[in-house]
């Protein structure tokens, strides 16, 4: 089954949901076998290098992936994709509410956490209250009477 | 419906007390003023008053309302709103969630459009700052008056660059503006424009601008200003978006429960017991100076006097003299008289003590945060209190951070008993000082009159001694502290027995410090750089992700996404180990 696929380069970090991506090239292959769409095997002959790609879109099955290449032969190329299921469903993924545990600007730093390492040292400081005893004092005698 | 204070030129307001704006349809002379801060500095910007657009045509299905914001001239930022939310059942008021954004590098006219139908009424409720941008703004309501025959609205805007760095333009330093139906030419009537800030009408559209360039240097205003926002001084009642107190059958505000123990204390301060010695004739109590006692001394032994009074008292002269003490307080008195030994008049003449109870008050002092953290409270910081007599003490950091912490003693003049009284106030509340501990002891050195007198003295002494308190228990208390031996923390800590005793044992308070202090063990944090942009802060909040921007790990989601099972699990796994947005 010829299939179109899209490649790109993309340095995002993979818990990244939006991607931005780069070098974007068109090529048709052919898919190996029954499909995953998670994990799709793709032949492709061209005499591109590709190696130099790392991501994929499959507009047939509507999914971006990471991608990993074989060289089976001199201009014969085996993509196997891994579906990167955040940027795939990213706008989906937005739009939904959850209790946030961590966050990079939504926080509350008085809340008890392992973020907040310290020293095995401690910092000690003394400060006098303004005012208190006098040692010279007042003698006082009690008599009767 | 979540309440919110925020900041106006009132200080701080609930939008409860807000006097809702009828957005009269039909009207041709309903407006909103924009009211912009000139950027100065923390915590009380000054407002300009900014002239108002007035849409002369009235809000209608077929109207639109923006919420606009424009980059002007050569500026490098972009000013983006948004309306985040609303809420048509807020006791039939629309309420709109606004959004400001501000992002550096952009340029032009972003606008974002809702449309109001017919709404009449319309309350802006609601700003979220966005405190990861290059600049900060929070827009809000903060009152309504009329001008006239127009309802006209104030807004707040408070700008701070975050970076420290100035920015400027040169027509101002950036335009932000609120109005109805831009798209549409003859909107706004023109008002009066200023010759740099005001209302400036361009192609039919108005713009706001502010004619202001800042110069922020010092970060931590921007620090600050963010605490007041989203720190202690702002409280948020049943908002998703922050962590709410108690087992959720309250509201955590007990101004808007009916709560008999609320937020705000009693006063527990203590009156000073002014109870009249002497002219009850059974005793009478001097207040001495070495001469006074030099003469006293010299008429005890004078053999003449001596066998006088004991022949007219029938025992020693020394047993009419019931005590001869020092305290570490100076005692001044108008009222003087005659020492008399029985009814033998010394003609020694001394001031003489009137009041039984003295105060003597230490002062204030006010121990504030050091990190911003969880760290300044326990068990991570660690407060001790010396205080003279009584020793040091371990008190709770939780309630004195950011706090008032009185001490005072109110002192027996009589024995040498005394009350340490320790109070805690809030820094802007200088009506509840409320006494939260209290200490006992005994401050008098006595002084022997008699040779068994100094003979139980000696022994009762060299028994404290024996116990390894006696050197230790009073003074240099700080330094052994600081240098954390058990040991000499144990020695140092130790109360002599007088608190217990009420004995002579103070006699050794006076070699200790005469001044209370307190010691603050801070923790020393460890906090890589950028941290929160690896792992984030502590949140726990709920919120719709597409708010959020950077690391965000979610603790729970009911995941609606349109996927398959395997791709769905993928998704839950990765939110709660943590993605950037």
């Amino acid at each position: 089954m010829a299939i179109a696929v899209k490649l790109y380069k993309t340095s995002d970090p993979t818990n990244k949901i939006t991607k931005t991506l780069a070098n974007e090239i068109s090529l048709t292959g052919t898919l190996k076998d029954s499909v995953d769409i998670l994990n799709p095997q793709i032949l492709i002959s061209t005499s591109t290098n590709l190696s130099k790609y790392n991501y994929m879109y499959i507009a047939d099955l509507g999914r971006y992936y990471y991608v990993k290449f074989e060289i089976v032969k001199s201009g014969l190329w085996l993509l196997t994709g891994r579906c990167d299921v955040l940027y795939t469903y990213k706008t989906e993924i937005l739009a939904n509410k959850a209790v946030i545990e961590r966050q990079e600007n939504q926080y509350n730093m008085y809340l008890n956490d392992d973020i907040f390492k310290t020293y095995n040292k401690t910092n000690i400081v003394a400060k006098n209250f303004p005012h208190g005893f006098t040692r010279n004092g007042s003698y006082l005698m009690t008599v009767l009477g | 419906m979540a309440i919110y204070n925020f900041w106006t030129s009132q200080g701080f307001i609930k939008t409860s007390e807000l006097i809702k704006y009828n957005w009269s349809s039909g009207s041709s002379q309903s407006g909103i003023e924009v009211n912009f801060s000139e950027l100065n500095k923390y915590p009380l910007p000054d407002y300009s008053n900014y002239t108002w657009a007035l849409p002369n045509t009235p809000i209608t299905a077929s109207n639109t309302f923006k919420l606009f914001g424009f980059n002007r001239g050569s500026d490098t930022f972009e000013v983006r709103l948004a309306i985040i939310n609303r809420n048509d059942n807020y006791n039939g008021y629309r309420v709109y969630d606004i959004d400001v954004i501000l992002t550096k590098n952009g340029s032009g006219i972003r606008c974002d459009t809702f449309e109001p139908l017919n709404t009449t009424q319309v309350l802006i409720n609601r700003t979220i700052a966005r405190p990861f941008t290059h600049f900060y703004i929070t827009y809000g309501v903060s009152s309504s008056y009329s001008y006239g025959t127009r309802a006209i609205y104030d807004y707040n805007v408070h700008t701070i660059n975050n970076n420290g760095t100035n920015f400027s333009a040169p027509y101002g330093s950036f335009s932000i503006g609120i109005g109805c139906n831009m798209n549409t030419n003859n909107i706004f009537q023109n008002s009066s424009s200023p010759s740099s800030n005001g209302t400036r009408i361009i192609n039919k559209t108005i713009y706001i601008v502010s004619g202001y360039t800042s110069s922020y240097t010092n970060i931590s205003e921007y620090d600050t200003l963010l605490e007041w926002y989203f720190g202690k001084n702002v409280k948020y009642v049943g908002d998703d978006n922050i962590s709410t107190p108690g087992g959720g059958f309250g509201t955590g505000d007990s101004s808007t429960d009916d709560n008999p123990i609320p937020d705000t204390s009693d006063t527990t301060d203590f009156e000073a017991t002014n109870i009249i010695m002497n002219g009850s004739g059974l005793f009478t109590t001097h207040i001495m100076d070495t001469n006074s006692i030099a003469q006293l001394v010299h008429k005890l032994w004078d053999t003449s006097i001596s066998a006088a009074l004991e022949k007219l008292l029938g025992s020693k002269p020394l047993d009419v003299i019931i005590s001869l003490k020092r305290l570490p307080i100076t005692i001044s008195s108008s009222a003087t008289r005659n020492i008399y030994l029985g009814t033998s008049n010394t003609e020694i003449n001394t001031p003489i003590v009137t009041n039984q109870y003295i105060t003597v008050n230490c002062g204030t002092l006010y121990p504030k945060e050091y990190w911003g953290n969880a760290l300044d409270y326990s068990p991570s910081t660690k407060f001790y209190l010396y205080m003279p007599f009584v020793g040091i003490k371990s008190i709770n950091p939780d309630w004195f951070q950011n706090k008032e912490i009185t001490i005072k003693y109110i002192i027996d003049v009589l024995s040498g008993d005394f009350t340490c009284f320790l109070q805690q106030g809030e820094t802007t509340d200088t009506i509840h000082q409320n006494v939260v501990a209290t200490y006992t002891g005994n401050c008098a050195m006595q002084y022997p009159l008699s040779a068994s007198d100094y003979s139980g003295m000696f022994i009762a002494g060299m028994s404290v001694i024996k116990g390894g308190a006696a050197g230790a228990a009073i003074g240099g208390a700080a330094g052994a502290v600081l240098g954390a031996a058990t040991s000499a923390a144990n020695t140092l800590t130790m109360k002599p027995t007088y608190d217990m005793s009420g004995s002579y044992n103070a006699n050794m308070g006076f070699c200790g410090v005469m001044k209370p202090y307190i010691i603050i063990e801070r923790p020393i944090q460890s906090l890589p750089d950028k941290i929160e942009k690896y792992v984030g802060f502590p949140s726990n909040i709920v919120s719709i992700l597409s708010s959020l921007t950077g690391f965000t790990k979610v603790q729970d989601i009911n995941l609606s996404v349109n996927c398959t099972l395997d791709e769905k699990n993928e998704i839950e796994s990765l939110l709660k180990r943590g993605v950037i947005i």
